[in-house]
């Protein structure tokens, strides 16, 4: 089978983009009609905390763990973060301390390990 | 964040400023974008692939996977199917995310195509108060130029970028942090927040590959559940006094 590439990747990705804006969109055109059901009211304005919540335990569990090293330096530059968060309540220094400190700790030498 | 607190508590509702927390995204989408764009060009792609996915699909975890699925010739249908699975969950952020707030057709189309997780978590921190209309479509645009710009970069120049840049890209992980402690803060519920983290812990355990949908689906059921039993607790109560 020939196969264009380029002519393969674009449908791909038309296919992809078409699916992501429809499962995106799709809702809004119905949401009035499930809105008006009382018991999504109240499910509604919890959703968003426990997604939030979900992200970030995604995010820190999807990370590539290829050595220990890189399994250590997650879990401390977590900890640190939720530290420094409840100690200044300071995004920006709750963010970069942790950064900081993951990017130290995953960059020893004796592994510069790719994420 | 102390900021958006103080604002709020002043009960000011809105400020044209971009918050930290938005500038923060953009930084974290352009440092991922730049890996993405990495991973396009070692995988043997076009770098205008990594172009292409990242204007037109604008959803990472899956631009990640489809870069994969295409090295494999992977059909068009299954391309299609993963698509939905992955993306599923973003059904349910179309609950509270203020669409309304946008004037016009095409705002509202250009804010449910850049609907991303970042953007629905900002929305979610001010449960929608906040973040709103203009604000919103800018912060939108920023993320979505930001992961852009990112991916390209790294498609043209990846190589030329020292590794330990990927490092970098726990300022998410980071970011999402920081936001579940705010609106567990914000929300004074525990017993949601603990709901949320089990079930997340239980997914992601089952099911690596697909957590996201598990876990945001079980807490919705989960949710609706705790609601009827909190509704009909109070409907006992009510009529219970009406019959002294």
């Amino acid at each position: 089978m020939t196969h264009n590439s380029d002519t393969y990747y674009l449908e791909a990705i038309a296919v992809a983009s078409v699916v992501t804006f429809l499962l995106r969109a799709t809702p809004f055109l119905v949401k009035n009609f499930v809105l008006r059901r009382k018991l999504i009211l109240g499910v509604r304005a919890s959703m968003p905390y426990g997604i939030v919540t979900i992200l970030a335990i995604y995010a820190i569990a999807s990370t590539k763990v290829s050595s220990v090293q890189i399994a250590i330096g997650e879990i401390l530059a977590v900890v640190i973060t939720i530290v420094l968060h409840f100690w200044r309540r300071n995004v920006l220094l709750s963010i970069f301390g942790g950064t900081i400190l993951y990017v130290f700790l995953v960059n020893l030498p004796h592994g510069f390990y790719r994420l | 964040m102390n900021q958006g607190a103080s604002e709020r508590r002043r009960g000011v509702e809105y400020t044209d400023r971009i918050s930290v927390d938005a500038r923060i995204m953009w930084l974290g989408l352009f440092v991922l974008g730049i890996g993405f764009g990495v991973v396009v060009v070692e995988r043997g792609l076009p770098w205008w692939f990594a172009l292409l996915t990242s204007t037109f699909i604008l959803a990472g975890s899956l631009e990640f996977l489809l870069a994969g699925l295409v090295t494999l010739h992977s059909s068009l249908i299954s391309i299609a199917v993963i698509t939905f699975l992955v993306n599923s969950r973003h059904i349910f952020y179309s609950l509270s995310f203020p669409m309304e707030s946008h004037e016009g057709p095409l705002a509202k189309v250009y804010s449910a195509f850049a609907m991303v997780d970042e953007a629905y978590a900002l929305v979610a921190l001010g449960q929608g108060e906040r973040l709103r209309g203009r604000k919103l479509l800018k912060v939108q645009l920023g993320l979505h130029g930001s992961w852009a710009f990112g991916a390209t970069v790294g498609a043209l120049v990846g190589n030329l970028i020292p590794k330990s840049i990927s490092g970098f890209g726990f300022v998410l992980t980071a970011l999402f942090v920081v936001l579940s402690i705010d609106s567990a803060i914000e929300s004074k519920e525990v017993s949601t927040g603990l709901i949320a983290v089990l079930v997340a812990i239980v997914s992601f355990a089952i099911t690596p590959s697909s957590m996201l949908i598990v876990a945001i689906f079980t807490f919705f059921v989960l949710l609706l559940a705790k609601d009827a039993l909190r509704a009909r607790a109070r409907t006992r109560v009510v009529g219970e006094d009406n019959d002294t």
